[in-house]
């Protein structure tokens, strides 16, 4: 009996800023500047049942029943995380080209309109978290490497991390006592 | 990542508001942010335009020097200049030999049979890029495509103007009910098509794919893009050239008609192949436009320098 495979997806969501929005003028700055204000927090509406429902939404637009029925059924975001914005989403290995490209296709989520982007394939779900802790480290520490202009922003952006770490932690000491 | 299409806000030669100047910014911060650090600067002209072929200085509109130096706090990051000229009729395009020096890449947008096939065959340009959103009104042939490949001319694919902006998801309803208008339904469906052409008769060679982003959300993240492409049929092998070695190789072909004789030659000793191609800061742009070309003196290097003292000895 061959086992049923299926791929783990690992995207972020980014904020670009908005004409006449907050930081429009002031996005530019610096790369840091930059960085801080399209990794921002997501508001609460989004979750993984919303993130499923835009998704299986974009299949049917541009692949139609066949898509939505071979792709779409199959989706199911896992994880989710608010505060960086970051999520994995589980899906059918022979249709994950379809997923990936209908993220790509997507530029709103409700009234806020957003770039997705997919940061790694796997598949195990523990590959893509142990990717997404290597990444966020490397992140804050381009972040932390700037000057400290606007140090309220670098706090609020590294607390969201370090929770994020937190769990990193606990899964490290998971896989010592596995061994 | 070369991005070689971030578009300048105006299509003539008035200056650009502060806040389209602001959002030209944001795009190139974007695009840093998503990790690509060659960009260029795309000037787009319609063919009823006219360009001051008098004054070569104000041929370019493009303020280089202010925008590096906005910049200047972005490692890695190197901006070029490109021009894009629409042409319908063959015989409008006389001057092109005088835009040589002022822009790093010269492009061409064709809306006829007969200026592509021109396009192909007798200017000497970089790059063909054509306006996807809308019906091509020929059929691409692999022939004529296929020629231009091997001459070294890349087809370009702008991305941004099929998933974004009018052609992109609306809220309508105060339900947040995400929806696709008439109008962007048939802007997807027809650059999906134009994508199969466009790869059918290049045979997944010679393409570049570039953003062409007005603003930052119309920004997406190259294997992303190339995921989507190869869901419409580009080479898996091949498909990752369209954002590193085709563009680069677009960016060297027109660098080396400013830096080099007959594209043959460059006089260049003290610094690396990529110092020579690519620090574009240093040159002095009055010398860069003038009619004679810009053409280096052997003095202008030390081995030159050396070559003069020993003569003099």
């Amino acid at each position: 009996m061959v086992r049923l495979k299926q791929r783990y997806i690992l995207f972020d969501i980014l904020y670009p800023p908005e004409p006449n929005g907050e930081e429009f003028d002031t996005f530019s700055d610096s790369p840091r500047s930059a960085l801080l204000s399209l990794y921002q927090s997501s508001s609460t509406s989004i979750n993984p049942k919303t993130l499923t429902q835009v998704i299986r939404k974009i299949l049917q637009d541009h692949y139609g029943d066949f898509g939505a029925g071979t792709a779409g059924m199959s989706v199911s975001v896992k994880y989710f995380n608010n505060k960086t914005s970051t999520g994995i989403l589980r899906c059918s290995r022979q249709s994950f080209h379809l997923v990936m490209a209908s993220l790509t296709l997507l530029n709103r989520i409700g009234k806020r309109e957003v770039i997705v982007r997919c940061l790694h394939v796997s598949g195990t779900i523990k590959k893509c978290e142990e990717f997404s802790i290597k990444r966020n480290k490397n992140l804050m520490l381009v972040v932390k490497q700037g000057k400290k202009d606007n140090s309220n922003g670098v706090n609020q952006f590294i607390n969201n991390f370090g929770q994020n770490e937190a769990f990193a932690i606990e899964n490290d000491v998971e896989d010592g006592s596995d061994e | 990542m070369f991005d070689l299409n971030v578009p300048w806000p105006v299509q003539t030669y008035n200056s650009p508001s502060q806040q389209q100047l602001t959002g030209l910014y944001n795009v190139i911060a974007t695009l840093y942010c998503l990790g690509y650090n060659h960009l260029a600067i795309n000037f787009n002209v319609q063919e009823n335009v006219k360009l001051p072929y008098g004054q070569p200085t104000s041929i370019n509109p493009i303020p280089m020097q202010q925008l590096r130096e906005r910049f200047s706090e972005y490692p890695n990051l190197k901006l070029f200049s490109r021009i894009t000229l629409q042409i319908s009729d063959p015989s409008q395009c006389q001057g092109l030999s005088k835009l040589q020096n002022i822009f790093d890449i010269i492009s061409i947008q064709p809306n006829t049979e007969k200026a592509l096939q021109l396009a192909t065959t007798n200017l000497d340009i970089d790059m063909i890029s054509f306006s996807l959103t809308s019906r091509l009104p020929f059929f691409l042939k692999h022939k004529t495509i296929g020629a231009a490949i091997d001459k070294g001319i890349k087809f370009e694919i702008i991305y941004s103007s099929a998933l974004t902006g009018p052609a992109g998801y609306l809220v309508t309803s105060a339900n947040d009910n995400m929806t696709l208008s008439t109008t962007a339904l048939l802007a997807r469906k027809v650059f999906f098509n134009n994508l199969m052409q466009l790869i059918r008769a290049s045979r997944s060679n010679g393409l570049v794919v570039s953003s062409g982003a007005f603003q930052s959300v119309q920004v997406r993240n190259g294997p992303d893009i190339l995921n989507l492409l190869q869901t419409v049929g580009l080479d898996r092998a091949r498909s990752k050239a369209c954002i590193t070695d085709n563009p680069e190789k677009v960016l060297i072909s027109g660098r080396l008609r400013i830096k080099s004789a007959k594209q043959v030659i460059a006089v260049n000793n003290d610094e690396s192949m990529e110092g020579l191609l690519y620090s574009n800061e240093g040159e002095d742009p009055v010398k860069k436009t003038e009619t004679a070309g810009f053409t280096k003196k052997l003095s202008d290097t030390s081995s030159g320098r050396l070559l003069k003292k020993q003569r003099i000895v």
